[in-house]
């Protein structure tokens, strides 16, 4: 089993509503995030542009070095839904794992002093309701199942794409189970390391 | 990222502290020392040790589940914890024999097994921070560079502390030191071209690492060769240049930290 | 997993405030804070409560789930079937806007200087009854005139209750930022040449229209999205079908000076220069004529375009007129029409002065090549007899370069060909030149609407905030009705049913007096305002600042920021000093509240509020999930002034209330209702349920989705005999408005007593190039900005503004988890521009016109396109209660202190220039001192729970 999420870039618009129906699902404090929206471009000549938006959260690595390199086992992978998560009555606040996520996508919590990030919203999924973000989706760009099951939302959504509209963010050999779409006819994937700009806004290398 | 001044003393006190004991485990072959400057120096590694072990907890904001630390032996705080304990452990029981005459095997055994894990303590403590994540760590030469500036480090701690117990004959120690001088700047030269860090933080590289941290404790090896009146002072100037070396090295990585993204900008 | 963190906090008991003043604004001071009031009963448990989002304009489903009483979770809810359980951030982030610690609670009234932030608590009673007298009071001293109201589009369910107040009161003047600078230059154009539906009949997607594109039944080939970003305006509805749309094939073409999410998926992307958006219509108008493009059958047989038009008037001349129909013949038809119940043919109550509006339809003409001669066109009474009289009987001239000549008087051209002439110089050339866009892409996306079997126009509301808001609204109308996009399966202008209920109770214009029309501010220069009945804002301001024709003195404004959306904002800020009352309605104070105000009342947030409202083929109720403090609809607010002033003894509010000569029920207008279960049951009467009933019924089909889509309306026959048709003089659509001439003429269709306009009527500024000398142009035609880039050298940039998808208009700003996305108004450069004016990413630079400066953030992209910067309103909570810089809220960064409420307004609409005007940037030192930009500066306005309380049902009841 391996639960993750796809998304849609052809058709996800940067509206923050998945940033903020997160925020609002977990009680995040302000400038700590699970999820957020960065832009990516506009890159080329103008008026001939290409620009994507990138929702990040936690990616959900196959192998995940968050799990590896925690002392207390904290950070693990649940063993009935193979969800990588932390637990906060392990985590000793070393911010090891914060340091070995590529991505950069777990966050201090600074009232309770210990690592969080995205939990693909177990409280709700055991319940048999979607991800607060994949619900609340306005663009219906989101989606969320077991990879390892074809008839999963994931599973379609991948199937329909074209096989080079399907990337992940950079892998240094954590693979990333998380899936990103975007077709060529609208913009260039660009690999994540490449990207330049810190904040919100994302360009591509040498523009 | 953020210095984690905390981590800085951990890796610099311990890695020290390891060097050492190198020179106690060589002591107790080449037997250069008369009085009673390798139960001192054993002693003085324990309390470095000790020290940078409390620094490195101050670190952690829930250090109540430590505890369970030790259950994770994937992680490089794991490999850290184990060989900051046995290293403390076997200088421990050093001492003990020490005091209580034992035989000279038993001593040597334990001195070259302090040693041993102390040294590689002095590594290894690097190689947590190489992380396929961190693009700019991510590479050999880093705990290299972390072990070998503690290197003139620890021998000039030693040194030291012989020459404060008036100890004669110390010269070996002292081109000990010119030789971990030049290994500390020559390992922190390697670390710092290869990943460009050189020429982000050139002061500190250059001038801290490199000069202060490496070049200073050398030339102080090669003029305290011949045991000359300011051995001790020029043990000291390079304990004290090889300390800003080896935390310089330290800031350095901290201060070029290179994520594979940095998307939420909390790195 | 725990829920939404909100902390429960301890409310501050309530001191004493009688003489010491409490500061409202963005630190919570101690007397901003009520002890929590009696609890509703039975708040225990958790329920979910199915209501609809209105933190903007549009209306998507959503849940709200409500534990102890308290709104603790919001979420999209999936009967809705344009958003499918979508939900945007601004939606989502209601709760913070719910429980937001700086609302208003209760009523208060001002404590010393007007300005000075100090405020007591009154009772409701008490407001009521002092706002009553002193409106009373000036009414009788200064007449009714010197009252006037505002709203706004901020998210405002009540819109049209300031105008139903202002007929109860007899007073002239309402207005809104929005109307002339926001949707109602669309509703004129698509009224008057498609002749729909006065609501639902236009090109706008952010006003829940255009519906098939939500039907999956049917194809769509293309879209152009006009001026609008359907993405940022409604990310659920129109930006989600935007999507399914480019995924199921529809090519789209974006005109827009940004390069916005929906830009970034367009086939064509068309970088316009903000202001030229007529040039490129009429461009488009020229090649879609030259290359056939438009749809020969619709434009030959339902529209006017092959109807010859009179040489010295410009109106499509009548066929009686030239003796080529009998008058009995003639009349019969006109008498037949005049009783279609389907679509309405009637806007004056006979044909005496056809200026007046037209009472039926007569016959019209077109030029026969078979007989070469004029021939009069019936009125079709069947679709066989229509098609009949053009495919056999007649061979209908559409174009002709010289004009023909009819009983001695040359000149006669057909409309199509007056529509050819007035586009023909608008080539690709002439047309890149003012439009600043590449040849080769405007006719690439000519031809994707050219060649495409079904095509939209989606038009926005940017090209409704400029001098040219009637010409550019009447394009979009025109390309739409070229392409015959109309009532046919794909079409987005439709007729399909709507629910016998009112989602608002209306304007009671039966109440409305020829005095009142007379004496409204700007009507009669500018008479498409009529259409909501409002004001022309620039005039309202000019009549306080000299008196003339009479000053206004008391305001009652119900909406948010009049200090950020107003153009020219420092002409809003010099006109509060000169009025006697200002009373603001709002659900938390803004920069117009502590400048301004008098009295404050708290009104309710959307999770508090009841409204009916249609979604596709279904009903949905808005119902509230909670009511806090002492906050009221405001329509009550409206309602308890009319009856307080009617027992101080005005006769009009008595009329209102009683209705006593039946004016209002007369024309289907809902009177005054006396407690706030009658507001909520008035909007359900005509479904023949209670509101309760309703909420307990609602969301329901009120009519299956297949018979829902009732396509070719204009196709049935009318009980009249004849086809029902469209809204208009002909009959048919207008392409060429002659309702735009008509409306010049005499302010008909809107003006309750066009008698009192017809004999001033307006001139054509356009004269000079057009047949028409007295009404509105009936064809769009270009007017260069009047502050030009071609020309201005001190200030080369032109200015845009546009929607964010975290905020609507000025509302929000105050709302931490939307707040800390956009913390500061960004000023968007292009890099070729950045580096010749000397700013920087990430840096403060000034941004000035002529009116003033102000400051914002760069971002520089390519995202806006070269000669133009971009810049969304803003205005700064943060500095309301910062002592000696409140002003710092609108002065530091409102974009509207630049902008142009002087000079040229649209002769339509009497829009003024709140975008395509010039600027100049520049660096700045840095930040404005004090503003709030990191995320945890926005802690103090984290939601505070608060517990439910009783709805005030009235605070006057009647004797």
């Amino acid at each position: 089993m391996r639960n993750a999420l796809v998304v849609d870039l052809d058709r996800c618009s940067g509206c923050f509503s998945c940033e903020v129906a997160c925020k609002m699902e977990n009680g995040i404090a302000l400038g700590s995030y699970y999820n957020k929206v960065l832009t990516v471009g506009p890159f080329g000549e103008f008026p001939k542009l290409s620009q994507y938006f990138l929702p990040v959260a936690c990616q959900q690595c196959e192998n995940a070095p968050c799990v590896h390199v925690c002392p207390t086992g904290a950070s693990y992978r649940d063993p009935d839904t193979n969800v990588v998560l932390v637990d906060k009555a392990k985590c000793i606040g070393c911010k090891y794992c914060m340091m070995a996520c590529p991505y950069g996508v777990r966050s201090w919590n600074q009232e309770e002093k210990v690592v969080e990030k995205c939990t693909l919203c177990g409280h709700l999924t055991s319940n048999g309701e979607l991800p607060a973000c994949v619900h609340n989706c306005p663009g219906g760009a989101r989606f969320y199942g077991d990879l390892d099951d074809p008839s999963s939302d994931v599973s379609k959504a991948l199937a329909a794409a074209e096989p080079d509209a399907v990337h992940t963010l950079t892998d240094v050999g954590n693979a990333p189970a998380t899936s990103y779409i975007l077709s060529k006819r609208y913009a260039e994937w660009q690999d994540s390391s490449t990207l330049q700009g810190a904040g919100r806004y994302l360009q591509k290398k040498g523009e | 990222m953020e210095i984690q001044w905390s981590l800085v003393l951990f890796t610099v006190l311990t890695g020290g502290a390891g060097w050492a004991l190198g020179c106690v485990a060589v002591d107790e072959f080449t037997q250069k020392t008369k009085n009673d400057t390798n139960f001192i120096a054993a002693i003085v590694a324990i309390v470095l040790a000790a020290v940078g072990g409390i620094a490195s907890v101050t670190h952690l904001s829930h250090p109540e589940n430590m505890l369970a630390a030790l259950s994770h032996p994937t992680s490089g705080i794991f490999t850290e914890a184990l060989l900051v304990g046995l290293t403390a452990v076997f200088a421990l029981v050093y001492v003990i024999l020490l005091k209580r005459n034992a035989a000279a095997s038993a001593r040597k055994l334990f001195a070259v097994l302090a040693a041993v894990f102390g040294i590689v303590l002095a590594f290894a403590s690097g190689a947590s921070y190489m992380m396929d994540a961190q693009t700019a760590w991510n590479t050999p030469l880093l705990p290299l560079a972390y072990g070998g500036t503690t290197m003139p480090l620890g021998v000039a701690v030693y040194l030291a502390v012989a020459l404060a117990k008036h100890e004669e004959g110390m010269g070996q120690y002292f081109m000990l030191l010119l030789v971990g001088g030049a290994v500390a700047a020559i390992t922190g030269l390697f670390y710092g071209v290869a990943t460009g860090v050189a020429s982000q933080e050139p002061l500190l590289m250059w001038g801290l690492v490199v000069a202060v941290g490496g070049v200073v404790p050398a030339v102080c090896g090669w003029l305290g060769r011949k045991m000359p009146p300011s051995a001790l002072a020029l043990a000291g100037v390079a304990a004290g240049a090889s300390f800003a070396g080896c935390v310089a090295l330290r800031c350095a990585m901290w201060a070029t930290s290179a994520v594979v993204n940095n998307f939420f900008g909390m790195l | 997993m725990e829920q939404a963190m909100m902390s429960r906090r301890g409310f501050t008991k309530l001191t004493a405030l009688a003489g010491a003043g409490a500061a409202l604004g963005a630190a919570i001071g101690s007397g901003n804070l009520v002890e929590s009031a009696e609890a509703k009963t039975s708040t225990q448990g958790t329920i979910k409560v199915k209501t609809l989002c209105r933190a903007c304009v549009a209306r998507c489903a959503a849940i709200a789930t409500v534990e102890n009483g308290r709104v603790v979770k919001l979420e999209g809810n999936s009967e809705d079937g344009t958003t499918h359980g979508g939900l945007c951030a601004k939606g989502l982030a209601g709760i913070q806007a719910l429980y937001n610690p700086n609302r208003n609670k209760y009523p208060m009234r001002r404590v010393g200087e007007r300005g000075g932030n100090q405020w007591e608590r009154i009772s409701w009673e008490e407001a009521i009854d002092e706002i009553a007298q002193k409106l009373w009071e000036s009414k009788q001293q200064y007449g009714p005139e010197s009252i006037f109201m505002s709203t706004g589009g901020g998210g405002n369910p009540q819109f049209w209750s300031v105008n139903r107040f202002a007929a109860a009161i007899q007073s002239p003047n309402t207005f809104e930022p929005g109307c002339a600078q926001c949707y109602l230059p669309r509703m004129v154009s698509y009224k008057l040449m498609y002749g729909g539906d006065f609501m639902t009949g236009n090109c706008s997607m952010a006003d829940s229209n255009c519906f098939e594109m939500y039907n999956p039944d049917v194809n769509i080939d293309a879209v152009v999205v006009w001026a609008a970003q359907p993405a940022a305006d409604t990310p659920p509805g129109g930006g989600r079908v935007m999507a399914d749309r480019r995924a199921a094939g529809c090519k789209t073409v974006v005109v827009d000076p940004r390069f916005t999410a929906d830009a970034a998926r367009a086939d064509v992307w068309l970088p316009i220069r903000s202001g030229t958006d007529v040039a490129m219509q009429l461009c488009w108008t020229k090649y879609i004529i030259e290359k056939e493009g438009y749809d020969k059958d619709f434009c030959l047989k339902w529209t006017n375009l092959p109807y010859l038009v009179d040489p010295d008037n410009g109106i499509p001349v009548r066929a009686i007129d030239l003796g080529l129909v009998s008058a009995e013949e003639n009349e019969a038809q006109i008498q037949a029409t005049a009783a279609d119940t389907l679509t309405g043919h009637t806007t004056a109550p006979n044909n005496d002065n056809p200026a007046l509006g037209y009472f039926g339809i007569p016959y019209f003409v077109i030029w026969d090549k078979k007989t070469n001669g004029p021939v009069a066109v019936p009125y079709p009474k069947s679709e066989q007899e229509l098609n009949d009289f053009f495919d056999n009987q007649v061979d209908a001239e559409l174009f002709n370069d010289a004009g023909y000549t009819i009983n001695g008087k040359g000149g006669y051209k057909t409309a199509f060909q007056l529509t050819k002439e007035r586009a023909d110089e608008w080539d690709l050339q002439k047309t890149t030149d003012i439009t600043w866009c590449d040849a080769a892409d405007i006719e690439a996306a000519i031809d994707i609407y050219c060649q495409a079997q079904t095509a939209g126009i989606i038009g926005g509301v940017a090209t409704d905030q400029n001098p040219q808001s009637g010409q550019t609204s009447a394009g979009y109308a025109l390309l739409a009705l070229l392409k015959g996009d109309v009532e046919k399966p794909g079409a987005l202008l439709q007729r399909f049913p709507k629910p016998t209920m009112a989602d608002e109770l209306g304007g009671m214009y039966g109440l409305v007096s020829a005095e009142m029309e007379a004496k409204r501010l700007g009507f009669s220069e500018h008479r498409g305002i009529g259409q909501w009945a409002m004001s022309v804002i620039p005039y309202v301001f000019e009549a306080i600042e000299t008196g003339q024709p009479y000053k206004p003195r008391i305001w009652l404004e119900r909406s948010g920021n009049k200090l950020q959306n107003l153009a020219e904002t420092e002409r809003c800020y010099n006109a509060i000093q000169e009025l006697d009352l200002i009373v603001h309605m709002y659900m938390y104070p803004t920069s117009f509240t502590i400048e301004g105000a008098d009295y404050v009342l708290p009104i309710i947030e959307w999770l508090e509020s009841n409204q009916p409202i249609q979604i596709l083929n279904k009903v949905f109720q808005r119902q509230e999930a909670t009511h806090l403090f002492e906050t009221r609809n405001e329509a009550m607010i409206w309602s308890d002034l009319t009856k307080r002033m009617m027992e101080l003894g005005d006769e009009d509010c008595r009329r209102a209330i009683e209705d006593t000569d039946g004016c209002v029920s007369k024309m289907g207008g809902i009177p005054m209702p006396l407690t706030d279960q009658e507001e909520r049951d008035a909007h359900v009467a005509g479904l023949g349920m209670t509101w309760d009933e309703f909420c307990e019924k609602a969301p329901y089909e009120f009519v299956s989705w297949e018979d829902w889509h009732t396509y070719y309306y204009y196709l049935q026959q009318d009980p009249c005999g004849y086809l029902t048709g469209f809204g208009t003089a002909s009959g048919k659509c207008e392409p060429y408005s002659e309702g735009y001439i008509t409306l010049g003429l005499s302010a008909s269709p809107w003006a309750m007593h066009p008698e009192v306009f017809v004999d001033n009527p307006v001139e054509n500024p356009n004269a000079a190039n057009s047949l028409v000398k007295y009404g509105y142009d009936p064809l769009p035609y270009y007017e260069e900005p009047e502050e030009s880039p071609l020309t201005d050298t001190e200030y080369p940039l032109v200015m845009s503004n546009g929607r964010l998808p975290m905020y609507h208009h000025g509302t929000l700003r105050n709302v931490p988890y939307l707040r800390e996305i956009y913390p500061v108004p960004e000023v968007w450069v292009y890099p070729d521009d950045a580096a010749k004016y000397g700013v920087e990413d990430g840096q403060w630079a000034w941004v000035r016109s002529r009116r003033g400066e102000i400051r914002g953030k760069v971002r520089v992209t390519k995202g806006v396109r070269p000669g133009e910067v971009y810049m969304e309103r803003f205005w700064l909570p943060e500095f309301l209660d910062q002592e000696g810089k409140r002003d710092q809220s609108w002065r530091a960064v409102t974009v509207n202190r630049l902008s142009n409420s002087h000079g040229r307004l649209s002769d339509v609409n009497g829009t003024y220039t709140l975008r395509s005007y010039q600027v100049s940037i520049a660096p700045a030192d840095g930040a404005p001192e004090g503003i709030w930009m990191e995320p945890e500066d926005f802690q103090p306005w984290m939601p505070e729970y608060s517990d439910p309380t009783e709805v005030i049902q009235t605070c006057v009841t009647l004797s």
